[in-house]
This record gives C-alpha cells, structure tokens and sequence, in this order.
C-alpha cells in the first residue's frame, strides 16, 4: 500500500464516520470501526506493523489519533437520547376512557381480596339506626351516634355514617362462613375543607367463621399492606378502641418517606394509619343473629380518599368528588 | 390527652430510673391504645383519645396501664380526709334527671393565694393557666384523676344552697348565666344548672359561673364533684359551644366512683396549700343511679361494687389463635386492678376495676391480655378454612361490566357530590310514582341540604368544569344513587343510576355534518343528541337489549323495554321491584306492559340500573352443535328517530324459522329529498342499521324466501329501505 493510499483511506474513513454517526446506534459504530475481524480502524492499525520506522512515525501516530478521536465521539453517545420514537405523532385521546380514581383504586384493592374467596358486597346508602348504630353495639349515647356527627333524613332513616352498616346487613342477611368486603361511599354531617367532605369513601371487610382469631386478622392485614404499598413494607399493630370490636386494633405502615423517624407527611408519629380494625365484638354477632360461641370473626374497615389523594397527588378533596378533576 | 413525662413519673418512679427515652414511652403508649397524635415537644406526649376509656382521661389512667405494660410499680396518691366531720353548711337538692351524683365538702378558713411549684408546673406543662391555689388544684385533681370538680366560694351566696335543676324559659325569655372568662350564655331550656336563690351559678359538668367564682378574698369554699348524664352535658356543651377540659371529661361514662377519689384528694391538696377546715357536706344520688349497687360513701376504701365477669380459657384461646394459660391471664389483669375471685386451669372469676365503665363482655377481658400482654407478641396465621360461597350481588358485577363497556367507547367516569340545595322539586319517580326530593333533618351545609333525584343535577356542573378548563368536548359517566320521598306513603326510596354525558364535537369528521344537522332540525337531531343516541344504543347493545322504545314524556324521551318474567333473588332490590311492577303503568305507556329503564335529554341520557338488572342473564349458553343453522346480516335504512327496537322485534316475529336475531349497530346518513311535488328540498336524516339474523335452516329456497319475507313485511310496516 502506498503512502498516498493511506493517507486517501484516514480521510475516508474520518468522513464516513462523521456520517454514520448521523445514522448508527453506538452498538453498531462500534461494531464497523472496530470489530476484530474487519473494523474500518482495525484494518488501519493492522497496517502499522508492516510500515518502514519512518512511516510509522508519520501514519501510525495519525492513525493512532484517528482511533482515538473515534473512540471518544462513540463514548460521549449517549444511547437513550438516539430513539426511534417519533415524539411528533399525535394519538388519539378519546379512544379509551378512564376510571375515577376512586374506582380504580377500589378495583386494585378488590382484586386482592378477590383472589383470597372474598365476595364483593354492597347495601343501601340510607340506613336505619339498627343497622348503622345499634347492631354495631353502639348505644343510643354513644358520642358517634350524636347529630352533629350523622346526617338524619327523618327520626329512623340516616345516611351511612360507616359501611359498617352493610356488614350488619351482610351478618344479619346471611349465614356464615362469611368473607366479604364492602367498598362504598358514606356521609358525615361536616362542614367541607380541603381535607374533610360530607361525603368520603370506605372499604370495609369482614370475615366470620368457625376458628378465626386475631392472628388470622394480622396476617390478612399484613399481606394486604405488602400488596398495596410493597414487599419490603414494615407494618405496626396496636390496641385500638371501636365499638364494634372487641379487642380492636390498629395496623400502621412505617412511613416511607422517614423510615419511622418523623416527618411532616407522617405527623411526625413515624407511621401512616391504614386501617382500624378488630374481632368482630361479641353482641354484633349476637344481634346479627349469629350464635358467637360457635362462630368468631374479624372486620376492618379503612378510608379510601386520603390513600387516593396521596396515589394521584390531589391535595383538595372536593376537586376530588366535586367535578373538578377533568381527564386529559 | 397531654402527658408530660414530668407528671407521668410522679405515678411511674422506675419508669425514671430505667432511663426509657421520650420517644420509647410513646412507644409503649401506642401499643396498649394510646396512639401518640403530635410531635413530642417540651417531653409532653399529646396521645389520641377513643371515647372509650374514660379513665384514660387522667395522667393516673394513662400511667396506670404503661405501669402494667412495662411491668414497673404503679404507685397511687395517698388519700387523707377520707373520713371528715359532718356538717351540713348547705342545702343540696337534685331537682334534674340529669345528675348521677353529686358530693360536696365545705372547706373554712383557706388562704387563697400562689399554687405550689410542682402544681404550677404541671399545669402548665398540660396546657392549663395557672390561677391560684384553689382553682389550679381542681384544675390539678381533674387531670390527675379524670374527675372534674368546682370550687365556689360560698360568702357570695344569698342562700347556702344548690339546687341542681333544668332551666326553663320564663316568659319567652331564656335564663343565663356570665361564666367565669366574662362570657354571658343564653342558656337553653333543660340546662342542668346549679343554682341559688334561683339563679343560675355554674353550667353543670361544663363550666362555672363568675358570680360565685373563687378569688383571693376568699375565704370560705363549697367543693364539688359531679357525675352527670353524659349524652346531656354533650348536647348542651355543643348548643352554647363551650368545649373545655372539664366537658371533655363530664361528656364520657365516667365512673360515679371518681367523684370520692376526686373531692379527698382536692381536699387534702387544699388543706396542705391552702390551709383551713374542711367539713363534709352532702354526698347525693341522682333518681337513675341504683344506690344499693354502691358501698356507703364513708367505706374504708373506695372501691364500689364492681361487674364479676367468668374469663374462660376455651374463649381466650379462640379469640387469641393460640394457648394462653388462666393463670398467665389473672397475673395481666391483676396489673390493671382486676381482682381474682377464683380460679382453675379452664376459667376466671374476676371483679372488673371500679374505673372501667367501658368493660361489657368477655371478649374485653380478653382484649386487656393481649393488649397488656402486648400486640407485637401475635403472630400472624392465615386463615386456613375453605373460601365460603360467592354472595357478590349481580348489581355488583354489573356495574363494573357497565364501566368496561363505558370505558372502551371513550367515556370518562366521575364520581360527584349527592348533595344539591333543597328546592321543593316534584316529579314522577323512578317508579312512576309521584316523589319529592328528599330533605335533610340536619345539614351544616346550607347550599347542600337536600339529596340529588337524579346523576344529572351533579354530573352536570363536571360538564361546565371541562369546559373551564377548555376541553369542550367529552364523554363522561357517573355510576350512583339517587333519592326519592314518595309523595302518596313518605317513603324514603334509593336507586342505583348511569349517567351519561356526550359534550362537543368529538370526530372532527363528523362536525361539517353536525352544522348541516342542527340548523334546520329539532333539538332532538342536533349532534350532541345523535351521539347519546348512539352511546345508549351501544350501552343497551352491550347489555343484550335491542328491543327497546323511546317514548316522548314531558319532560325528556323515555327510555323503555317490554317487562320480562325474572327470577329474583337479589333480596336487595327485591322490594323496589316489586313495587314498580305494580306501579309502571301509566298514562303514556297503558297496555303495553312497558318498563321504563331511562330517560334522554338533550346531550344527557341516565339509566335505571335496578330495572335494567332485571333484564340481565348472567348464564350463558354453550353450544356444542354448529349445524343446520345459516346466519346472515341485513343492513336497512330508516329514519333516524324509529325505534330500533320495534322493528328488529318485528323482524324476528316475520317468520317461525328466525331464531334469532342480534342488532350490530346504526350509522349516520343523512341527505336531501326532493320532493318531485312542488319542487321544495326537504331534508330526511337516516340511520343505516344492521342487524344479523340467525335461521332454522340452511336451504337456499328457504332462506330466500324468509329474506322475501322479511323485506316485504317490513317495508310495508315501517317503510324502510334494505340495502342489499
């Protein structure tokens, strides 16, 4: 080969590479300058050795350069920014429709309990006291059942306060073994801000047969936290008071934005409440005419809004249910 | 409920000496029932409250249970006075059914003044004002011990008395009372008051009055201590809208019991820091309180008779998942004051703490042994019974196939407020019965006072919402309830609903089309409407109902179906079936046995789900033969407006060998006629509908002739056009 030759070649192979660099992946650049058996730089360096020393000291540190000008150009691609993807196409909007986000997140959680043999239960949103309050074994005195707190139609009827009282109904309407959960909307007599509305959603669920204990309770509870928020979730149980329980208890999630250490999203209490819960107190049963020295069981029951609100980033409840979320 | 830890250690010495840390307390505190609520500040844990324990009003409450939690002395004040002189100084007398109990002590001679540091500070670190020494002592007792007291000094009283009755208006004009900030109350009629010469001078269980209130210049003091109709003291607490410290607590069940432990212990911390003598005046039950079921208030303690409750082993078992010996159990309840009557290997008899108004069953003796015993020592199992049978209700399952089909034609769902302002509206109901909108007793909302009668009311603001932000066009749903009162039996009525909106042009296609459309013809041809047309006609399509009419009301266009013989067993809607079954027929649709299942309207159609479900088959048919069974598709043009439904239904009756027959769907077609008459253009807009039609038979001379058949008939009828 020539001296002219080589020199023709250095050119060549320098223009067809600001070229292909136009046009090649990363991959493929290197795979045509410097594969081992016919890189386009690989060759040239192959040249070197047969070169007299005067020529290797003009073309071999030309080529050398070469080489490395080459090389850098193909390290300093960055490979996510070459795509094929065509930004510009417009795609049609209107084709598929969405779910609420209540919906969907009543859905997500659904399945879980589906797939446990759980039926999907439903029930009036006008209630009477028996099933809202009295059933539930809370008294006539009882701070929840105050006016302030429940929105009365007349003297017997109310909206639900709780989905609670399907869960009576469900008791009451059929014979255990039970397994069912009860997503579904409630009302509160209270003045609306962003944070409270008079209306909220719910998710209740209740279990009610021969042999369930308390620690069938927790395992149902942790397994659903590590479905909804993760596998590597930490959960906490404590003692909590309902009066439709007996014992009660609380199930926490450790916060994931401060590992347990406090922070503004936890109250600076280290753990996000999810749902209260308990075995299913003793007189429940017994005026839902289930016999509770035969049969034991557990409820829990969880609001739905704040976890949606934290899952889609909605800081106001009313935009929420008010009509003031639009889908794009 | 505030602790500071300052105050805690006076209960918990060891829990000073064991060096737990703030943070690790509120640890603690959580795990039996008392979730810390706030950042810890200035070591005071503020713990959350459930109405349940109103014991757990009291730092002696609170440290009681940690005490036993954390399995170090719990150490109680040493009481006193218990056994005083009597002396009758003044006249008590219950005149309202409001009070439980009520005790009072006169105390002579007292030096009012500064408090004691240690009150002080306490009280402050609570959350209270410091005052002076008689007040920050009730203050300080009421905390300690739950049990809220009053101190009055007895030199501004006219008469030495106090009669505790309910207000009553006089003459129109309601009593009142000046409380001790200054404030003056109206009181409503039935306030429990404590009175002299007739007039109010304390809010009973809420708050004291001025007129009679402690002040350094007083020397002379009457103390009590009340127990009182909790339920009253609420509702009279949020009428006049006082919440204080002392409600908080007159507002739970408290034990009558407290009153005792409460007046000693505020009589001893005066007598030490206030000087005096004190006298014991009267100790009084209300008409509702069994007095038998107590032990004369001079008893050697303080103890009254408590509920014995057997704890059976076999019960604890069950309810924990796991073997927990009696004798373990006895040794955690005798921590939090229960007291062990006997025992064996298989129950318990035990005397509940007189303090634990909240204890009902068995099962809350099994709740404080795994609480005390600590819920992190539960491990979980799963359930390893078989899944019991399927109780889903169909309007369940069909709801969420009602929002696959809506989703896949481009609807969005939303979920809005079933409130709306009362308006006295009346219409026909859902089952053709005269209703009214349904109002509500209570709400604190004026501008939401009432429940909606239809989606449409609150669906409709979503509309204006998008078209706010600039998407003016949409397709959107809701899936909800709504309320009717029966205007003929007051029934109170719900019903489950769709609602759909299409807003907009949505196919840009379509929009020179939708121009030519709405200039000349009714509201009813505009292209809003042809789009709920086509989007109910595909909901109705998806849910297997192709036989259905569309019948001009006043109001809207009625959406309706030819009453089916279902089999209910959906228990839920039984009741409301029923009763439209005997209530359909009406004017507008006599003799036709028609059932009403929505309304169009413009742009708006709702659907009523209970009616429709009834009309639902959630089995289907498997076919294992595919012989002797031809099918073909025939598309015809009719106006836009005729009912699909009539027609197909009229198809399929043409000929015994159609078995059956299934609408595929309408398109648009519009164009202009002349009329070869008089010359004038007049415009005819038509739906291109295809339906397919399975038969009886695969002969070619057979089927040509039902196809005759068919065509013939139906043009004749319906003057429709067949593409073929």
């Amino acid at each position: 080969m020539s001296n002219s030759d080589i020199s023709t070649q250095i050119e060549e192979t320098r223009k067809s590479f600001e070229f292909d660099l136009t046009v090649l992946s990363k991959d493929e650049l290197y795979l045509k300058y410097f594969s081992r058996t016919n890189g386009v730089v690989t060759e040239l360096t192959r040249i070197i050795p047969n070169l007299s020393l005067e020529e290797k000291k003009i073309y071999g540190t030309v080529i050398n350069q070469l080489k490395k000008d080459i090389e850098d150009k193909i390290s300093q691609i960055n490979v996510t920014e070459k795509t094929n993807l065509d930004e510009t196409i417009k795609i049609d909007k209107g084709l598929q429709g969405f779910l609420h986000p209540t919906t969907e997140t009543i859905e997500l959680i659904n399945d879980f309990f589906r797939y446990y043999g759980y039926s999907v239960y439903d029930g009036p949103e006008i209630e009477t006291e028996e099933y809202n309050f009295r059933k539930l074994n809370l008294p006539e005195n009882h701070p929840a059942t105050d006016l302030q707190d429940t929105l009365y139609i007349n003297n017997e009827l109310l909206l639900r306060t709780h989905t609670s009282s399907i869960e009576t109904r469900l008791l009451t309407d059929h014979k255990p073994p039970i397994r069912a959960v009860i997503p579904g909307k409630v009302y509160r007599n209270e003045v609306r801000t962003p944070t409270n509305s008079s209306f909220f959603f719910q998710y209740q669920g209740v279990v009610v047969d021969k042999g369930i204990s308390i620690k069938n309770l927790v395992e149902t509870l942790n397994e659903f936290a590590r479905y909804l928020f993760g596998e590597e979730t930490i959960t906490r149980i404590r003692y909590k008071y309902y009066p439709e329980v007996s014992p009660g208890l609380g199930i926490d999630l450790r916060c994931q934005f401060c590992s347990g250490e406090g922070c503004h999203v936890c109250k600076y209490r280290g753990f996000v409440e999810i749902a209260g819960s308990g075995m299913v107190h003793y007189n429940t049963l017994k005026m839902c005419n289930i016999d509770p020295e035969e049969y034991t069981g557990f409820a829990f029951g969880m609001g739905l809004d704040r976890l949606v609100m934290q899952k889609y980033k909605i800081r106001d409840i009313r935009k929420l249910y008010g009509g003031e979320i639009i889908y794009q | 409920m505030n602790i500071p830890l300052k105050w805690l250690y006076d209960y918990l010495p060891e829990l000073l000496k064991i060096n737990k840390s703030s943070k690790e307390i509120a640890r603690s505190f959580t795990e039996i029932g008392l979730m810390l609520e706030k950042p810890i500040k200035n070591d005071v844990l503020e713990l959350e409250h459930r109405m349940d324990r109103a014991d757990w009003l009291s730092i002696i409450g609170c440290a009681r249970d940690l005490g036993a939690f954390e399995k170090i002395p719990f150490q109680f004040p040493v009481l006193k006075s218990t056994k005083l002189e009597k002396s009758q100084e003044v006249y008590v007398e219950i005149k309202s059914e409001k009070v439980n109990r009520f005790r009072t002590r006169v105390i002579k001679n007292i030096k009012v003044g500064e408090s004691p540091s240690f009150i002080k500070e306490r009280l402050i670190d609570y959350g209270l004002p410091v005052i002076n020494n008689v007040v920050d002592i009730t203050n300080f007792v009421m905390v300690e011990m739950g049990q809220p007291l009053h101190a009055q000094d007895l030199k501004k009283f006219n008469k030495r008395e106090i009669i505790l009755r309910d207000t009553e208006n006089k003459d129109g004009i309601s009593e009142q009372i000046q409380t001790l900030d200054g404030t003056v109350i109206k009181l409503p009629d039935g306030t429990l008051v404590l009175s002299e010469s007739g007039n109010p001078v304390c809010i009973g269980g809420i708050v004291g009055g001025l007129k009679t209130g402690v002040t350094e210049n007083t020397t002379e003091i009457v103390l009590d201590a009340g127990n009182y109709s909790q339920s009253a003291i609420r509702k009279t607490s949020r009428k006049i809208g006082v919440f204080n410290e002392t409600v908080l607590r007159s507002e739970k069940f408290l034990a009558p019991e407290m009153v005792d432990l409460a007046i000693i212990r505020a009589t001893d911390l005066i007598l030490e820091y206030a000087g005096g003598v004190a006298y014991e005046n009267e100790d009084m039950f209300g008409s509702n309180i069994n007095i038998s079921s107590f032990r004369n208030s001079d008893q050697k303690n303080f103890e009254k008779t408590p509920k014995q409750f057997v704890l059976r082993k076999s019960r604890l078992d069950k309810i924990a998942g796991e073997s927990i010996d009696i004798s373990d159990a006895c040794e955690i309840l005798k921590l939090i004051e229960y007291q062990i009557i006997s025992k064996d290997m298989e129950k318990a008899v035990l005397l509940t703490p007189y303090f634990r108004t909240d204890i009902e069953v068995e099962d809350d003796l099994v709740a404080d042994v795994l609480r005390v015993r600590g819920y992190s020592k539960i491990n979980p199992e799963p359930i390893f019974s078989y899944p019991p049978r399927e109780i889903t209700p169909k309007m369940v399952s069909f709801t969420k196939k009602l929002r696959g089909i809506l989703l896949s034609s481009g609807f969005h769902e939303h979920i809005t407020d079933s409130f709306v302002k009362y308006d006295g509206l009346q219409q026909k109901g859902e089952d053709q019965r005269p209703v009214s909108r349904v109002l509500l007793r209570n709400s604190l909302n004026a501008d939401q006072d009432a429940l909606r009668i239809a989606i449409k009311e609150s669906l409709s603001k979503v509309v204006e919402n998008y078209k706010k932000h600039g998407q003016d066009s949409g397709k959107i749903f809701e899936i909800g309830k709504v309320f009717e009162k029966d205007m003929e039996n007051g029934e109170i009525n719900e019903f489950s609903r769709l609602g759909m909106f299409v807003f907009g042009s949505l196919s840009s296609g379509r929009e020179k089309n939708l121009n030519e459309v709405s200039s000349n013809t009714s509201d009813l041809l505009n292209y809003e409407s042809l789009e709920i047309r086509k989007a109910l006609d595909l909901v109705l399509k998806n849910l297997g109902i192709i036989n259905y009419s569309l019948i001009p009301s006043e109001k809207n266009i009625s959406i309706c179906i030819k009453k089916v013989n279902t089999n209910l067993d959906d228990k839920y809607t039984t009741k409301q079936e029923i009763e439209s079954e005997n209530n359909t027929e009406t004017e507008d649709n006599k003799g036709l046995s028609q059932r009403i299942i929505g309304f169009f309207d413009g742009n708006y159609a709702e659907f009523y789900l209970d009616k429709i479900l009834l009309h639902q088959k959630f089995q289907s048919f498997a076919v294992t033969q595919f012989d002797n069974l031809a099918k073909e598709d025939l598309t015809f043009s009719t106006h836009i407006l005729t009912n699909n439904g009539e027609i197909i239904e009229f198809i399929e009756n043409c000929h015994p060998l159609i078995h059956k027959i299934e609408y595929l769907g309408e398109y648009l077609d519009g164009f202009k006629e002349e009329n070869k008459n008089n010359q004038e253009v007049s415009e005819k807009y038509f739906g291109k509908r295809r339906v397919s039609i399975r038969y009886f038979t695969k002969e070619a001379s057979e089927l040509k002739e039902i196809r005759q058949t068919i065509i013939r008939e139906t043009v004749k009828k319906y003057q429709v056009e067949f593409i073929l």
